[in-house]
């Protein structure tokens, strides 16, 4: 017997038959453009002189074909799509970056969906934030993935690069294209300028910079608070310790962190302990993102090879004879119980 | 550029899903060890499955990206890392031991990443994949979304190079470096080529509607990508070997 197929009715699809071609159609123009895209990026590489990083400042076209195809549809979900199909369409094409790019082009897609919740439909705020901080984000990701930290200031300044890119590659341009293309309904859709953008934008870094100053300040500024069970609750200082500072030899072995021997300089715990006259016998020790770990009282007396060393503001404890875990990194609190 | 190429390699005839997901479960393991060795090892073993495929190391393409690319990542990271014993020490700059092996770490992981992605696309055939993609049973309607990228991807690199050919007949070029000519530039470039791609999607949406596209909940498809055995049981290594580094590197924590 034959059997009878149901046919679907129209709109029965989140995503139409239309919206679908659209999405192809912009996400494999961007794949096919980011070869055009990462041209500019040398070109700009080349002026200043540098292997990469001023690149970034193209970083944003890149970002432009998913924060065009959101204004193109209006519908959640657009970036991400957008982003994954533009990330396989570049790696089949043999891009760069291999896998990495489905990854990294689909989370930048996220972030742009994300951003635009906040804003209202066609709000040229949702496109310069979406553009700015999906943009950006491929420095962070970036830096996860393949490069260290510990360049905090080169990773900072190509962040902020990256992020006016994104402010005026793929959030005023594609704003700006889409009000080009879109058949509108209603009014006319009024141009960005560029200039004010700008202006907004650097306006708006500043004020991230200035908020996550305040936000991250220590609690113990350059210091590390002790308190709970002690006579004397104090916040130390390492300057204040200077004449007990020692230099010990230590192995790091973590899970998955190997340091071999080298040589720390820092200040006994077991001294930092003693001036605050502890009653208790636990002492926990808790850093910044709130991971802690601990030790009785009586481990850490008179071993003057458990210390706490200060690098730019910032105290790590460093264990000797202890797992890596112990290994607590920007402490900002001691407390006894 | 990077494409398929056609063979009768062991690679070339491994199902393109087994093909992706253990080049996931590679690329995510090579993220779960910091060590240096394991990165340079798994460099290594995919530069011997370009020879032993019979692909060859010459196919690699962009050579001079890497090399500065690498080079720029190796230098990066033995300026910025101090910690370790040094090696050379004068001031401003101080060469660790730990620098150097987290320099080679990223550079080797960096490398084997890029590198085994291009192998996989070099044996495998873009439409197979999104075929099997569907048959294995993401929804037909998006998995043609890929196909339909991947067919458009030469139509618009001919278009990409009729906008710059127009545009180098004007004379247009980036003379200075400044927010606004760049601007410009991508101006002159992206919007001709979106002008001449919305046709294409009012064309092949209408054209699709009308062959009643999405109509049916399933479709059927005219070539099965085949799945054997030899896949199933490369999946089934390609898990054991996933679980066992996961439990390698947090087994501690889980049991």
């Amino acid at each position: 017997m034959k059997k009878r197929l149901k046919i679907n009715q129209k709109n029965k699809y989140y995503f139409t038959t239309k919206d679908l071609v659209t999405i192809a159609i912009i996400s494999s123009l961007g794949g096919v453009l980011s070869t055009y895209v990462g041209y500019l990026g040398n070109l700009i590489n080349r002026f200043f002189g540098v292997p990469f990083g001023a690149g970034q400042f193209m970083a944003g076209l890149h970002m432009f074909w998913v924060i065009f195809a959101i204004g193109m549809l209006n519908k959640k979900g657009t970036g991400t799509f957008v982003g994954i199909l533009k990330g396989f369409v570049e790696f089949l094409s043999g891009g760069k970056l291999g896998l990495f790019v489905i990854i990294l082009s689909g989370i930048q897609g996220l972030i742009a969906d994300l951003s635009f919740l906040p804003f209202k439909k066609d709000s040229t705020a949702g496109y310069i934030v979406a553009g700015g901080l999906s943009t950006a984000a491929n420095v962070f990701i970036f830096q996860i993935f393949f490069a260290p930290y510990e360049a905090l200031p080169l990773f900072l300044a190509i962040s902020v690069v990256a992020l006016i890119s994104g402010f005026v590659f793929a959030g005023v341009f594609p704003k700006n294209v889409v009000e080009l293309f879109k058949v509108k309904s209603n009014d006319e859709g009024k141009k960005v300028s560029l200039k004010r953008s700008i202006t907004l934008g650097i306006i708006g870094i500043l004020a991230l910079g200035a908020a996550s100053y305040y936000l991250t300040q220590p609690l113990g500024k350059d210091g590390i608070d002790i308190s709970g069970n002690v006579d004397i609750p104090y916040t130390f200082y390492p300057q204040n310790f200077r004449n007990e500072e020692v230099t010990i030899n230590a192995e790091l072995k973590g899970d998955y962190t190997y340091v071999g021997h080298k040589d720390y300089n820092g200040i006994p715990l077991n001294s930092i302990i003693k001036k605050s006259n502890p009653q208790g016998n636990k002492i926990r020790i808790i850093a910044k993102d709130l991971y802690e770990v601990s030790f009785s009282l009586e481990e850490i007396y008179g071993n003057n090879e458990v210390i706490i060393t200060e690098n730019n503001g910032s105290f790590t404890l460093v264990a000797k004879g202890y797992a890596g875990g112990y290994w607590i990194r920007d402490i900002n609190r001691i407390v006894i119980e | 550029m990077i494409k398929y190429i056609e063979k009768e390699s062991f690679l070339h005839r491994i199902n393109p899903i087994s093909k992706i997901v253990i080049l996931f479960i590679f690329a995510y393991s090579l993220f779960l060890f910091n060590y240096w060795e394991i990165e340079v090892l798994a460099l290594v073993s995919v530069l011997f499955l370009y020879v032993v495929s019979g692909i060859g190391l010459s196919k690699i393409e962009g050579k001079k990206f890497f090399i500065t690319f690498s080079l720029s990542l190796f230098i990066i990271n033995v300026l910025f890392i101090r910690e370790g014993d040094a090696i050379l020490n004068s001031g401003i700059i101080k060469i660790t031991t730990n620098g150097i092996e987290f320099a080679i770490f990223s550079v080797a992981r960096f490398l084997a990443i890029v590198f085994s992605s291009f192998l996989f696309v070099m044996t495998t055939e873009p439409n197979k994949l999104a075929y099997s993609l569907m048959q294995a049973g993401i929804p037909y309607r998006y998995g043609f979304t890929l196909v339909v990228a991947l067919r458009f991807v030469p139509t618009f690199q001919f278009e990409t190079g009729n906008v710059r050919n127009a545009q180098a007949a004007r004379g247009l070029s980036v003379d200075k470096i400044s927010i606004k000519s760049l601007y410009m530039m991508a101006r002159y470039t992206f919007i001709p080529l979106i002008r001449s791609t919305m046709q294409y999607i009012d064309t092949l949406t209408v054209s699709m509607e009308g062959r009643c596209f999405g109509a049916y909940d399933t479709r059927t498809y005219i070539e099965e990508v085949g799945y054997g055995k030899k896949d199933v049981a490369l999946l089934i290594l390609s898990v054991i070997f996933l679980i066992g580094i996961i439990y390698q590197r947090f087994g501690q924590n889980l049991f």
